[in-house]
This record gives C-alpha cells, structure tokens and sequence, in this order.
C-alpha cells in the first residue's frame, strides 16, 4: 500500500520507529568505534605510566606530550582521508604500487611531522624555560626523533591499511578515525620513549 | 572536476607542495593549542606521576572528548546543509538526538576509562584505596560531563556562524573542537587533581 494512503498516525508512527532504529544504529557505531579508541587511549595511558621515570628526565616533555599525540592524529588522519576519498571518487586506482601520489602524500606527512614537531619543541622549550627555569635543549631531539619514527610507522600502516580496507569493500573513512588515533596514540608514545632512551644512551 | 591533488600523473613533488601549504598552518596551530595544555600538567607533573590510574586515564579522555567533537562537528554541518537547525536551535528534535547519543556514550565511556585505569593500576601492583578509586570516576565523569557541554555549545555557536558566513562549517569546526577538546581537558583535569588530591 501507498505511504500516502496510510492514516497520518500511522505513518507519524512509521516514521517514528524509522527514526528510532536508524538512532540505535548509530549508537551502535558510535558506542563501538569510541570504546575502541578509548582502549588505544588507555593502553598508550599504561605505557606512560609504566615508563614515568624516563618520562620525567626530559623537562618540557609533558608540555609536548599532549601537542604531539594532537599531531600524529591530526596528520595521519588527514592522510587517510585524502587517499579514502580519491578511492572513494576513484580519482586514484586502488593499488600503492606503481601509484604517483602515494610518495608525495607520504612525503608531505614527513615533512609536516617534522615541521610541528619542531614547532611543538619550541614552545615547549619556551614554556619550560619561562615558567619552570629548566629547559634543556634534548626537548628539540626527542621531538624529531620520535615524529621521524612515529612517521615512519604511521604513514606505512595508514597507507597500507586504508587500501587494504578499500579493496576488502569497506569505506576507509568510516574505519580509519578511530583506527588512526587509537594507534597513532600508542605509536607516538613509545616513540617518544624510544627518543628519551636514545638521548639518555647519549 | 578531479582536484589537482588526486592527479593520477602528478608533477614532481606538486601534490606533497600543495598538501604543505594548505594544511601546515592549521596543525600547527591545533598542535600548540593542545600542548597549551600540559603546561598545567608539566606544573603538577610530579603529582601526577604519583596517581597512577589519572596518568593512565588522560590519553583516553583526550581522544574521547576530541573523537565527539569531530562527530558532533560533522553531525550538526550536516544538519544545517539539511535545513534541520531553526533559528531557535534549542527547539531542534534531531540536534537533541545527538545530544542524547552523544551524552550516553560518553558517559558509559568515562565510567569504562575510570574503572580500567583502576584495575590496571592495580595489576601493576600499585595500591589503589576505595576513596581514591572513587575520586578516579569521579574526575572522570565531571571531566567528560562537563567538556561534552562545552564541545556542543562551541560546535553550534561556530557551526552557526561559519554556516552564515557562507563557509564550510566542518573546515572550521573539526581542527577547532579537537584542539579546544584537548586543551580544555588538560587544563580541567589539572585542575580536579589539584583540589581532590
């Protein structure tokens, strides 16, 4: 039968339960997508808190630490989008080998990785010498050795990944989110670990 | 028409140049904004490295509260192209459904990021009292309560005047409420520690 014949509490109710179960899906997704993150959060949480000590050593670390889990997000999301949608658009074919704008958009996360970890290193520098009076200038190695090997890693499994997802017949922009910050999270501290160890061996 | 950075034949190094120079600044910015954060936590840094299950706790939040900024900031850009949002935004059915589903989530998600940070502190063998597990959610929910507010008011209150100056509501929103999200939650959480502990 015709929608429009139905009696109007009908169809209001219709609608109603229309409505209803397209808000249970969604909470479904949403609810499933953050408890996921919120377990990345919580794993790169027990690692810093696991590994405190050297945290401690390098003054200005927790200033950067926040900006830099920020960055790694921001970045690696970023990179998945713009590949998400010119597979999407089929701007691109789905495949990395071969593929032009693959390096020059994994090019292009490197070189803004180290340009706000750079920045990032800055400020905290400045903000450690300003208010606490113990800067040191290891904050500026830590910072650029743990975004070229958070990069490294990032870039790859994002690159990879959204691909991989995209061929297997999923949207990559609907998975890669949460995917980007829960392992960009736990990626970007045990970098940052990596760094400080590296700078102590020095 | 196919933007010049999804050309299939791109000239050397044209889409890594053009990808810099639109997006370098912003993630500057949004990556000083969050780090504005630590600077209260750098402060209370050797407090906090005492509190096992809050050090444990403040990534999760950070993502959860930045993850709802990004979906309420993409929800409502969607309800405004669809001409969902009246002038009286308040009187809005649909924006008040995401309300609620957002609002559940993250409560259910504080309590959950509360009672893990718990447990794993203890399973790390470090001793953890009833008051203080208690104070933990605590800080957890007020945290999230109040930084789920906040992140609406701004997404609707930005959405609403980007939306009227014609541009892209998402651009502007997402980088923002994410950056906003992070700062303010540092800054709120350093604050809790520093009156319940």
């Amino acid at each position: 039968m015709p929608t429009a014949t139905l009696p109007p509490f009908l169809t209001e109710r219709k609608h109603h339960w229309k409505a209803r179960s397209m808000l249970n899906r969604e909470f479904k997704e949403v609810f499933a997508a953050e408890i996921i993150s919120v377990t990345g959060g919580l794993l790169a949480g027990s690692l810093i808190a696991i590994y405190i000590k050297q945290l401690l050593l390098i003054p200005g670390l927790f200033v950067l630490l926040p900006g830099f889990l920020e960055m790694r997000g921001n970045i690696s999301g970023a990179l998945a989008a713009r590949l998400g949608t010119a597979l999407d658009l089929k701007f691109i074919k789905p495949r990395i080998r071969g593929n032009k704008v693959v390096p020059q958009n994994i090019l292009a996360t490197f070189i803004e990785t180290l340009i706000v970890a750079l920045s990032l290193a800055a400020v905290a520098y400045a903000v450690t010498y300003l208010l606490f009076g113990n800067a040191t200038l290891e904050i500026f190695a830590v910072a650029l050795i743990a975004a070229f090997i958070s990069n490294i890693i990032e870039a790859t499994l994002t690159t990879i990944t959204t691909f991989w997802l995209y061929r297997a017949g999923h949207d990559p922009n609907n998975i890669m989110g949460p995917y980007v910050t829960t392992t960009g999270d736990i990626i970007s501290v045990l970098s940052l670990l990596f760094a400080v160890f590296i700078i102590s061996l020095i | 028409m196919k933007p010049k950075i999804y050309s299939e034949d791109p000239e050397k190094f044209s889409v890594a140049k053009r990808i810099i120079k639109e997006s370098v600044k912003i993630l500057i910015v949004a990556s000083i904004i969050s780090s504005a954060g630590g600077v209260g936590f750098e402060a209370l840094k050797l407090k906090i490295a005492a509190l096992v299950p809050l050090l444990i706790m403040i990534p999760a939040l950070n993502d959860m509260i930045g993850d709802f900024g990004t979906i309420l900031s993409a929800k409502f850009t969607i309800l405004l192209y669809q001409g969902k949002i009246p002038k009286k935004w308040w009187n809005s059915y649909e924006l008040g459904d995401q309300f609620r589903i957002i609002a559940t989530i993250a409560l259910f998600a504080a309590f959950y990021v509360g009672i893990v940070s718990v447990l794993v502190t203890l399973l790390q063998g470090v001793t953890v009292n009833a008051i203080e597990a208690l104070k933990v959610i605590a800080i957890a929910f007020m945290s999230t309560a109040t930084l789920v507010l906040t992140i609406f008011f701004i997404s609707i209150v930005g959405g609403l005047w980007v939306y009227k100056k014609g541009g892209d509501p998402n651009n502007f929103l997402i980088p923002i409420t994410t950056s906003v999200a992070d700062f303010s939650s540092l800054v709120l959480f350093s604050l809790f520690i520093h009156f319940f502990f």
